[in-house]
């Protein structure tokens, strides 16, 4: 009874963060499917707590976030943690235009915004820290991301019901 | 009254929401630009994020690698008898070469005694296990149970029994972190066998190949010819196995590293005596 007063859909999201953060930076033998498609979940979650969720505490939880997958995944500051903070600052600026929008056009707009981030982290990082832009595995997260978009906002509504 | 107060009160919370806001953003810009400038506080932060998030990142994944882990036993049960029968053929091929091997070791080492020579540059440092390995998204590194409380140090090489692994590019006091030499921003010096070719390799996007960055007088080794470190930039010592090469092309040649970099379990650190 007492636990059910915290356990709110914004805390079922930040578990799931934290499992989805810890599957990203590790390497799983044989399965290394798992980290990118837990890559490509982390950004769907981070996109619908900014929409739906929208709070001052998401700022330092993106920063932290953003900070830990830059020095965890390239050793470097910069791509991760700056498209989370202005994603984050954008996405405040337009709600009040989105939430006029039919659930089609929301998906698509997700999915969009997924694929646009993404692609942003890759060009930076290949702007400021020399990693060739790898169009296999930019191709890879968008059929990940195409894929498991349905699914993903399934699991997510029924999440938003809890 | 009431509801003077807490309009008051609603103001002054998004006063503070606004300057916490403006305060993340400031600190998100500094680090970002202190990192460029190779800052000591983003030194630190970076050590302190891997030494913490590692053990943690490493408890929730734990299930997940329990599980994977099973199937992969559940595999090797599957092809048991197959892989008996290619052992019981590889033991016999070993064999010979083992004969072999015991016989240009006795020579090498008469040789040694003949010149007097001291070739082993080598100082083992530290002899270490994996904590955890990038996944292949972007940066191709590992972590390692070695820091500066055992004496291991940026820039120091890292081998394992195939070859060169790579280099700890930051260290803190119990972690290190290990830039694989498949990674695109790896650099390192090789030469062949005979010495007269040198150049500077780093790895391909998808990390699967090594590609040269650099060749020294546009010479070009041929196919199957042994990479080996030459020592050049003192960060590696010479004579460190690295590859083979498999393809040569105009800009350059492409080779594959002796190191299996999804199978590493033990590796050492080494120093320039």
């Amino acid at each position: 009874m007492l636990l059910s007063r915290y356990l709110t859909p914004f805390t079922y999201y930040n578990l799931i963060l934290i499992i989805l953060f810890s599957l990203s930076i590790r390497s799983i033998e044989s399965f290394s499917i798992i980290s990118s498609i837990s890559y490509v979940f982390i950004h769907f979650v981070i996109i619908y707590l900014g929409l739906y969720y929208y709070r001052i505490a998401l700022y330092s939880i993106y920063f932290l976030y953003g900070l830990g997958f830059d020095i965890l995944l390239i050793n470097q500051i910069g791509p991760h943690l700056f498209i989370f903070m202005t994603l984050l600052f954008f996405i405040n600026l337009l709600k009040k235009y989105f939430i006029y929008l039919s659930y089609l056009r929301i998906y698509l707009l997700i999915l969009f915004i997924q694929l646009l981030i993404i692609l942003l982290e890759m060009l930076l990082m290949n702007f400021f820290f020399d990693y060739n832009f790898n169009l296999n595995e930019y191709i890879k997260f968008v059929f990940i991301s195409i894929i498991s978009s349905y699914p993903v906002f399934f699991i997510f509504s029924k999440i938003d019901n809890l | 009254m009431f509801y003077q107060t807490k309009i008051r009160h609603l103001t002054k919370a998004k006063n503070i929401g606004k300057l916490y806001i403006t305060i993340l953003f400031i600190l998100t810009f500094l680090l970002i630009l202190f990192n460029k400038t190779d800052y000591l506080v983003v030194n630190k932060i970076k050590s302190l994020s891997t030494e913490v998030l590692s053990p943690v990142s490493g408890f929730i994944t734990s299930p997940i690698k329990a599980v994977t882990q099973a199937v992969n036993k559940i595999n090797e049960i599957r092809f048991l008898q197959q892989d008996n029968l290619k052992l019981k053929e590889e033991v016999k091929r070993l064999k010979k070469w083992h004969i072999l091997a015991i016989k240009n070791q006795r020579e090498n080492n008469a040789y040694k005694k003949l010149l007097n020579s001291t070739t082993n540059n080598i100082n083992i440092v530290k002899t270490t296990t994996i904590i955890s390995q990038t996944p292949d998204i972007y940066a191709k590194s590992i972590f390692i149970k070695a820091g500066m409380n055992h004496g291991v140090f940026e820039d120091f090489a890292v081998i394992n029994e195939r070859g060169l692994v790579g280099k700890v590019v930051s260290s803190s006091d119990n972690n290190s972190r290990v830039l694989l030499i498949n990674d695109q921003n790896s650099s390192v010096p090789v030469t062949t066998m005979s010495k007269k070719f040198n150049a500077v390799i780093k790895g391909t996007a998808d990390g699967k190949y090594l590609i040269s960055s650099f060749v020294k007088d546009e010479k070009k080794p041929k196919i199957g010819d042994v990479l080996l470190t030459s020592g050049n930039a003192r960060v590696f010592s010479s004579g460190i196995l690295v590859g083979k090469v498999i393809k040569i092309s105009e800009d350059g040649f492409l080779a594959l590293p002796y190191v299996d970099f999804n199978n590493l379990e033990f590796v050492q650190v080494i120093n320039i005596k």
